[in-house]
């Protein structure tokens, strides 16, 4: 099954938000070769939702839209193919 | 802010089932007769229990009540010695070598309550009422800014005109301003809130304009105590309602909460285990401990007599103490110490574990503005107690505080970064057990003293903190944590746009 298939898989499923964005996170990690936390993003505040056990140094920070976010160890890809991931995670953060 | 009369305001503040769901067999987490027992059990303890007791702390482990109460009846001086210098290492572990500063800003003295303690007290007719427009917190925000500050604490009365949509508003206000610094702009980057007890539904709007730590002190723990000292008519006399605030904060996604008592009100060595016990129920419940505890000592307040008179008034000896067993109980949490204690004594006290502290700190409602105006050095003689909780020990300004600790080999921070980078909640808990957090406190630190000395500071304190920048570099370039992956490059980068005057760089 391919990383994109997988992600609709969890779309698909009946878990929580929060256990479809810990699906995602580690899908997104093993696609990109890094490690990301999911935020959610009050003023300020980018509170860790789902993603890595392991502590992400903040190089990378993205604002998918107003609510969330993405942080990761390095940059996941350029501001022109955001949309990629944002195409990936479609349906689970888009409220 | 609320359109109902103070009355109306006042009988639906309280939601009920907001204290019963946190009980746990009917019963809340503050057992007298328990905490009472344990105190007594451990009066004489054994010095190598003790010195078993250290090691656990060392460990970053969260004592037992047992333990705490054992470190509580230490009497040997020498044993003190040791417990005083553990509490720095412990702090050292966690969160390195830094000190994280702060402004506090009273918006408010407006009050529906009348605690025998405050200068706020409704029936305080000596008190200087007012509550600040947001026009006028931004001009209090500006003079703390222009400082150097970057983090505030910001302090309510309880009362309809400061709801949570006032304190929301507060919060957002603060958020948008901006001052010329030397290079670029200076903010406040984050917030931080004292107020009263809220429902969940209040605590929510705090939430939603990202409100930093959310601080509820209970003020004293002893159920008695608390009655006499905070008349049953009043919202403030509800001990429960005030005892679950931080737990329905959390339930509001409020994933930072810090505790306090007032120290002065009741036995100290009793409020400590009420401390202790406040962080394990918030622990059990939620997995996550209080990310700060505070320690304000009463102090003369207008209008109360027990700020003067009561017995329990806690001795600079003593006061070292009790920060010293929190520092060694709760070992993953911040601990505060104020201006409300004077120069030397908080200069002790720092180095038993505390980490963070305030200064320039004004505590009259509008008083960074006056003070401004003024431009008076006399500021102790200045204070006005008919416009103030109660009166500061230490009034010395940020720069004086930062070169003082910067001769003593600690570093100043400002740093921001846990927050607006998911390290929040149990997140940071976990890394801050772990003692990784910490690794982030150096580098941030670093990062935001480095914007503190280019900025702000007098000549005096950037020869000093120069010095200790370098030493902090060559600490970094050595420690083997820093070395994993790309961290070093990262941090060096990073460095290098600071110095070059891009701000708010943080890992």
């Amino acid at each position: 099954m391919s990383t994109k298939e997988r992600i609709q898989k969890t779309k698909n499923s009946d878990l929580s938000r929060k256990g479809k964005l810990v699906l995602l996170a580690h899908e997104l990690a093993d696609h990109f070769k890094t490690d990301i936390y999911f935020c959610e993003i009050k003023g300020k505040r980018w509170s860790f939702v789902a993603g890595s056990d392991k502590t992400v140094y903040g190089s990378w920070r993205f604002q998918l839209n107003d609510r969330w976010g993405i942080i990761s160890t390095r940059k996941l890809a350029e501001e022109k193919d955001i949309h990629l991931i944002n195409d990936m995670i479609r349906g689970i953060l888009s409220d | 802010m609320s359109e109902l009369t103070v009355k109306e305001w006042v009988k639906q503040v309280v939601k009920p089932d907001e204290i019963d769901k946190y009980l746990i067999d009917g019963k809340d987490f503050i057992n007298e007769q328990a905490i009472n027992t344990t105190l007594a059990k451990n009066q004489k303890p054994e010095k190598q229990r003790i010195r078993d007791i250290i090691q656990k702390s060392l460990c970053i482990e969260r004592l037992d009540p047992e333990e705490t109460a054992a470190l509580l009846h230490v009497e040997d001086p020498d044993l003190w010695e040791k417990m005083f210098a553990a509490g720095l290492e412990v702090k050292r572990k966690v969160y390195d070598n830094r000190i994280v500063f702060f402004a506090p800003l009273y918006c408010s003295n407006l009050c529906v309550n009348n605690c025998a303690y405050c200068g706020f007290r409704y029936e305080n007719k000596d008190e200087k009422r007012r509550i600040l427009t947001m026009d006028e917190v931004r001009q209090e925000t500006e003079a703390v800014i222009s400082e150097g500050h970057k983090r505030m604490i910001v302090v309510f009365g309880e009362h309809p005109r400061s709801d949570a949509d006032y304190i929301a508003r507060t919060i957002e206000t603060i958020y948008n301003v901006k001052m010329p610094a030397r290079n670029g702009m200076g903010e406040i980057r984050r917030v931080n809130i004292n107020a009263a007890p809220m429902s969940v539904a209040d605590l929510k709007k705090l939430w939603n304009v990202g409100i930093g730590t959310y601080q509820v002190f209970q003020e004293t723990y002893h159920k008695t105590k608390y009655a006499r000292i905070h008349p049953s008519n009043t919202l403030k006399g509800n001990y429960r309602w005030r005892l679950y605030a931080l737990h329905r904060a959390m339930e509001a996604g409020i994933d930072d909460v810090a505790t306090g008592a007032l120290f002065g009100l009741y036995d100290w060595r009793f409020e400590v285990m009420g401390l202790l016990h406040h962080a394990i129920d918030l622990e059990r419940q939620f997995g996550i401990g209080p990310h700060t505890i505070s320690f304000p000592r009463m102090t003369p307040a207008s209008g109360s007599a027990l700020s003067i008179s009561s017995n329990y008034l806690v001795s600079d000896a003593d006061f070292k103490k009790l920060v010293t067993v929190l520092r060694l109980s709760v070992p993953y949490t911040g601990l505060i110490i104020t201006a409300r204690e004077n120069a030397p004594l908080k200069k002790e006290v720092i180095q038993v574990g505390c980490t963070q502290t305030d200064a320039s700190t004004k505590i009259g409602i509008g008083g960074y503005t006056e003070a401004l105006k003024e431009l008076s050095h006399l500021e102790r003689q200045n204070q006005e107690i008919d416009k103030q909780q109660f009166i500061l020990g230490d009034t010395r300004r940020l720069d004086d505080v930062v070169l003082e600790l910067a001769e003593m080999g600690m570093i100043t921070s400002f740093c921001t970064a846990g927050y607006r980078c998911g390290r929040t909640g149990d997140k940071i808990m976990g890394l801050l057990k772990s003692c990784t957090e910490g690794k982030f406190c150096k580098l941030n630190a670093v990062l935001t003293f480095r914007e503190y000395l280019d900025d702000y500071a007098s000549p005096e304190t950037k020869a000093i903190g120069e010095k200790l920048i370098e030493q902090e570099i060559s600490q970094i370039r050595e420690i083997p944590f820093f070395s994993k992956g790309s961290l070093l490059e990262t941090f060096d980068k990073m460095y290098r746009d600071t110095l070059n005057g891009k701000r708010d760089v943080y890992i």
